[in-house]
């Protein structure tokens, strides 16, 4: 097994809220997270608002500190290092954000755009900078016409392409990408998740992928790792995911994507109540509140992620017990009968 | 007879760059007690046409030509103050983002009081009880308590279903849901589908969803015109378009939609969405068509029945060069 080029270990992010004179609650965005990204790999990080996945997609460029714990980009440490040392890595670990339209500067051509991080970075200047970028943007399936105009005379798919161009002007490694599609029509949106698989595969990156949706995630992650209020809940191969999903928070939230078999009688099983707060999440097990199948040892219980089966991971002592998500059903199915 | 029927409506919007024919002779029709799913993508006409039925078109749009045939009578010859009274009463609508339709400084109760009273006419010591037994038959736990609260208090999920207890206070025979999910977690989008369905099957509510989703109209609607740049340009049974969908988009759309656990390209529709200042001649989506003929580029088409319940815009249909 190659070396993992990013490990996340244990990593915790609070967030201080006022609760009166010189209190402090504590919103709980990621609590204790841990996983490894595999060169040429893509890990998606599922999960709905709330659940901590944008939170922890920052983490792992710095772009927010994490509280406690730590991320190891090829064995460094970047938690620990400072502003300045950071910026040198700020070339081989990029990001794409979710709209487009407010991480593209209004004021700047789409050739100045993806010629700022060359430019920045040393990497290149003036013509040579120039060439670089029109090259870019031929990859991402722009025209040379698009270059001298501004965000705002762009489509909302052709503004996603300028900052997936830009973001990969610097030849990154590691590339976060921010649910780069979901403000995007379905059309355009399989566009540009080709377009991502594409050049994944030209430039060799390694990539963490956030999406609420697991219908795109399931076409663009090697893993995936479902969250739920601040924790993975499971993680395993696309395969094991999505053919044997373990934890009833995942297999809930795969009944609920509609149009996954359109002409079978659509039956979600439908979560009772909403997300929880991460101001005061359920004790024990997070999902407890919200599981058809809690009893009363997952109002205590801490979870942890064990295995299942090499390299599937859930978090549910309930599953765990009974060898799987299949046993648990039927069980349930037996008693209310 | 049919509860709704729409024929040849034009919604045209006046914009500074030109004349946008948004809607340029819309025709179709709901049964009482169906539900509709009208589904297109960005600018296709499908929020315009929900607003047309209600007469509520935000300028510069203005409905300049058809028909809205409603239990028989035309809404669009009816006098203002008759349609605001049939707003909310007979047709009543619910948005995306509910929180913005619900004024931050009401207590949810006083609002569904305020909606009893006036819209449904309930006399005044009904409307407490009655807006008790709303929130509970939209699933609110704890309604009595829930009464006191603003609508900062509540989550997006919550909010809708107020706004679903609203819409159906007076107990409308048509309900129209723009996007009443979008902006939702899906498990929260399964509980209000499930919601929508159960008062079509409870109270008989007529219902058009208006959605960019297909998948999501697949499941909870019994006929869909798929929309495109202002025309329908598929409509049919909801299995029987996902079974054999007959129009070049239609089926772009659903193999463009990435399916669980599928690997390799997903079959795009290329290009973007049209331009509807300058609308290109002949068939909107021939510039999008990899079946694009001749006669595409020149004539509008024009519907054609597969079978009684099905029909199709597309020359390929006549044409006999089957897509």
């Amino acid at each position: 097994m190659p070396e993992p080029v990013l490990v996340v270990e244990n990593v915790v992010k609070h967030y201080p809220v006022p609760a009166g004179w010189l209190r402090h609650q504590y919103v709980h965005a990621v609590d204790g997270v841990s996983f490894e990204i595999y060169p040429g790999q893509t890990l998606a990080l599922v999960g709905e608002s709330g659940s901590g996945k944008s939170t922890l997609g920052r983490m792992l460029l710095m772009l927010e500190r994490p509280t406690s714990g730590r991320v190891l980009y090829k064995g460094q440490d970047l938690s620990r290092l400072r502003d300045s040392v950071l910026r040198i890595y700020r070339k081989s670990l990029q990001m794409v954000f979710q709209d487009p339209m407010d991480a593209l500067n209004p004021r700047m051509t789409v050739l100045e755009t993806v010629m700022e991080p060359l430019v920045l970075h040393g990497i290149a200047k003036g013509r040579v900078a120039r060439d670089r970028a029109l090259e870019l943007l031929e990859r991402v399936g722009l025209k040379r016409e698009h270059a001298a105009r501004y965000p705002h005379q762009l489509s909302g798919g052709q503004q996603q392409r300028v900052g997936i161009a830009r973001a990969l002007a610097t030849e990154p490694e590691f590339v976060v990408f921010d649910e780069p599609t979901s403000a995007l029509d379905v059309s355009v949106q399989a566009q540009l998740l080709n377009l991502t698989s594409r050049l994944r595969v030209e430039y060799g990156l390694s990539s963490a992928f956030i999406s609420h949706d697991l219908t795109v995630v399931s076409y663009v992650a090697d893993r995936v790792a479902v969250m739920y209020l601040g924790q993975i809940v499971e993680l395993g191969t696309r395969r094991q995911i999505f053919e044997s999903p373990q934890h009833p928070y995942t297999v809930s939230l795969m009944s609920s994507m509609p149009g996954g078999r359109p002409l079978m009688p659509w039956k979600p099983l439908v979560l009772e109540g909403e997300i929880p707060s991460p101001l005061n999440p359920p004790s024990g097990c997070r999902f407890h509140t919200r599981c058809p199948f809690a009893e009363a040892s997952c109002r205590t219980k801490m979870q942890r992620l064990e295995p299942i089966k090499p390299g599937h991971l859930v978090a549910c002592h309930q599953v765990m017990e009974r060898g799987g998500y299949d046993a648990l059903e039927a069980e349930k199915a037996r008693r209310k009968a | 007879m049919s509860l709704l029927e729409v024929r040849g409506l034009k919604t045209y919007f006046y914009t500074r760059q030109g004349i946008v024919k948004v809607l340029d002779g819309l025709d179709f029709r709901l049964e009482p007690a169906q539900i509709l799913g009208l589904v297109g993508e960005t600018g296709s006409g499908k929020s315009v046409t929900g607003f047309s039925i209600l007469r509520l078109v935000p300028r510069p749009g203005r409905i300049v030509g058809g028909e809205v045939v409603f239990e028989g009578g035309d809404l669009l010859r009816l006098p203002e103050p008759q349609m605001a009274a049939l707003r909310g009463r007979d047709i009543a609508m619910i948005f995306q983002n509910p929180r913005t339709a619900l004024n931050p400084l009401i207590p949810v109760g006083r609002f569904l009081e305020h909606v009893l009273r006036f819209r449904a006419g309930l006399p005044r010591n009904q409307t407490r009880d009655e807006a008790v037994r709303l929130l509970s038959a939209v699933h609110i736990p704890d309604p009595e308590r829930r009464l006191a609260s603003y609508p900062h208090q509540l989550s997006g999920g919550m909010a809708q279903r107020v706004m679903i207890a609203a819409a159906i206070a007076a107990r409308p025979k048509l309900l129209i849901a723009d996007e009443p999910t979008t902006g939702l977690d899906v498990t929260v989008q399964a509980q209000i589908m499930r919601l929508l369905r159960e008062l079509r099957d409870k109270i008989g509510t007529a219902q058009i969803l208006i959605t960019h989703d297909l998948g999501l109209a697949s499941e909870v609607c019994d006929v869909i015109a798929v929309m495109y740049a202002g025309d329908i340009v598929e409509f049919a049974p909801t299995r029987t378009l996902f079974a054999t969908p007959q129009h070049p988009y239609t089926q772009g759309l659903l193999a463009s939609r990435p399916k669980l656990a599928e690997i390799g390209e997903i079959p795009a529709i290329f290009g973007s969405a049209p331009d509807l200042v300058n609308p290109t001649r002949g068939c909107r989506f021939h510039p999008r068509c990899s079946y694009a003929f001749d006669r595409c580029r020149m004539e509008r088409p024009k519907p054609v029945n597969v079978s009684p319940d099905h029909y199709a815009t597309c020359f390929l249909l006549t044409e006999g060069k089957h897509a």
